[in-house]
């Protein structure tokens, strides 16, 4: 069990969290899916685009650490840590969707990084 | 060039000005038609029949097509602006035409209309067109729906007017007051400042009044419009529900304490077509990066159609942030310093 499992199990428990994933620094990527509207099959492929999306960022200098999308029914916030993993939260628009986003990557930040 | 109509104490006198005369004979009818007011229709396929007509008869409002040949409705709204600044002018276009739309309300166009939605529906627009031909001769009065409370905001900033903007709403009204291109104070029921600006550009539905500037009773808003009218535009978001409400909800990155201010803005239809920037040393650059945010965020949708259109994508920094509104037609680039000014 890598060390993001217990995060990633937790998300199950916020009836706003419609899927997620986490992309670790050698690329292993694990991803759960709360809603239909994110089918399993395309979340790594979700996280791929999410993750050369804000790559590119970076490129330009714009940072790309922390995204956060706002579409019209729900959000997408991505995080990446210093050391190179990536955390992906999709949210509906349900009120608490916003604090349960700042708690939980609050903790996905502070998760104890695996060993290399 | 033709005209008919009732010639009761009431009445208006309209100007249709198309090529298409099956257009024309169509509002002309409807116009017509309807007892309260009375209109008196004047017809002219081209400018130069417009232009006739004009001079002989007191018309109250006009109405063109853009389509037409030798002068086209834009460039008569130019002329007719310069000679006839007071005239209400109706513009018809395609709502897939920005840079037309654009055009219009930088030369005084009074309201664009669809004109495939015209076609289908006199009745729909019928209430815009009376509200314009009432308009008072200092102003111009619009149709929240018609013509955005926040693209004329634009216009007045944009052209460092100033102007006392009166909004209607359906129970309340309020009063947004634009000084050299700023927006300095706005008051709507109890609200003041900020959050009054905010309420009034979430109204759905009323009319506003383009009045000549007065001096509020105090200065309560500061800053520069586009990161007002985006703020404006997100406290708007939050508050109906249209999407949740992080910034108020929980602590981002860097909270607000008082030192944010808006370091860069560009506003382009795409990388090639730049409406407007401020301090944007890289527009051209900044206009492909939202080209290409639009593509990637035109993919996510696809990927997942459960989201529905996007709407911004914000980067989130410890010292910055960083907004991207997305649209087809409209994009808009604001870089936000959460530093503290040195």
């Amino acid at each position: 069990m890598n060390a993001y499992q217990p995060w990633l199990d937790k998300t199950a428990n916020f009836s706003c969290v419609m899927a997620c994933g986490v992309r670790q620094p050698n690329q292993s990527t694990e991803v759960r899916s709360y809603h239909e509207s994110f089918p399993e099959a395309r979340l790594k492929e979700l996280m791929q685009k999410l993750t050369e999306i804000a790559f590119n960022l970076r490129q330009s200098q714009l940072g790309g650490g922390r995204l956060r999308w706002t579409f019209e029914h729900g959000r997408i916030c991505t995080v990446r840590r210093v050391d190179g993993a990536v955390a992906m939260l999709a949210v509906n628009n349900d009120p608490s969707g916003g604090l349960v986003t700042e708690e939980l990557i609050e903790e996905f930040l502070a998760i104890t990084a695996p060993a290399a | 060039m033709s005209a008919s109509g009732p010639t009761a104490a009431k009445t208006r006198r309209i100007l249709l000005v198309d090529d298409n005369p099956d257009f024309t004979a169509a509002m002309k009818d409807y116009l017509v038609a309807r007892r309260q007011p009375a209109w008196i229709v004047h017809t002219a396929d081209n400018y130069s029949e417009a232009l006739d007509c004009l001079k002989m008869h007191p018309i109250d409002l006009v109405v063109t097509d853009i389509k037409m040949p030798v002068m086209d409705g834009l460039q008569l709204l130019t002329l007719l602006k310069r000679s006839r600044p007071s005239l209400p002018v109706v513009v018809l276009t395609s709502l897939a035409s920005p840079e037309n739309r654009n055009f219009a309300l930088q030369n005084g166009a009074a309201l664009i209309l669809d004109k495939m939605e015209v076609a289908s529906n006199f009745e729909a627009i019928y209430p815009a067109l009376e509200a314009t031909a009432e308009a008072p001769a200092e102003g111009f009065k619009g149709m929240l729906r018609e013509v955005g409370l926040t693209e004329v905001i634009q216009m007045e900033c944009l052209g460092r007017k100033s102007s006392t903007l009166v909004i209607k709403g359906p129970n309340a009204s309020g009063k947004i007051f634009i000084c050299d291109g700023s927006i300095i104070h706005a008051e709507f029921e109890s609200l003041v400042g900020e959050k009054a600006l905010a309420a009034l550009l979430g109204l759905k539905g009323g009319e506003f009044h383009l009045a000549p500037f007065t001096q509020p009773p105090r200065q309560s808003i500061e800053g520069q419009w586009e990161g007002l009218l985006m703020e404006a535009a997100q406290t708007f978001d939050e508050q109906s529900g249209q999407a949740p409400a992080p910034a108020a909800a929980a602590p981002e990155p860097a909270a607000y304490d008082g030192n944010r201010r808006v370091e860069e803005i560009v506003v382009c239809a795409s990388a090639n077509d730049i409406l407007h920037q401020w301090k944007a040393g890289q527009a051209e650059r900044r206009g492909r990066l939202l080209d290409w945010l639009w593509i990637q965020s035109s993919t996510l949708c696809k990927m997942f159609p459960g989201l529905g259109r996007v709407d911004r994508l914000e980067i989130l920094e410890t010292q910055t942030r960083v907004v991207c509104l997305l649209q087809a037609e409209r994009k808009v680039f604001v870089r936000v310093s959460l530093a503290p000014r040195l």
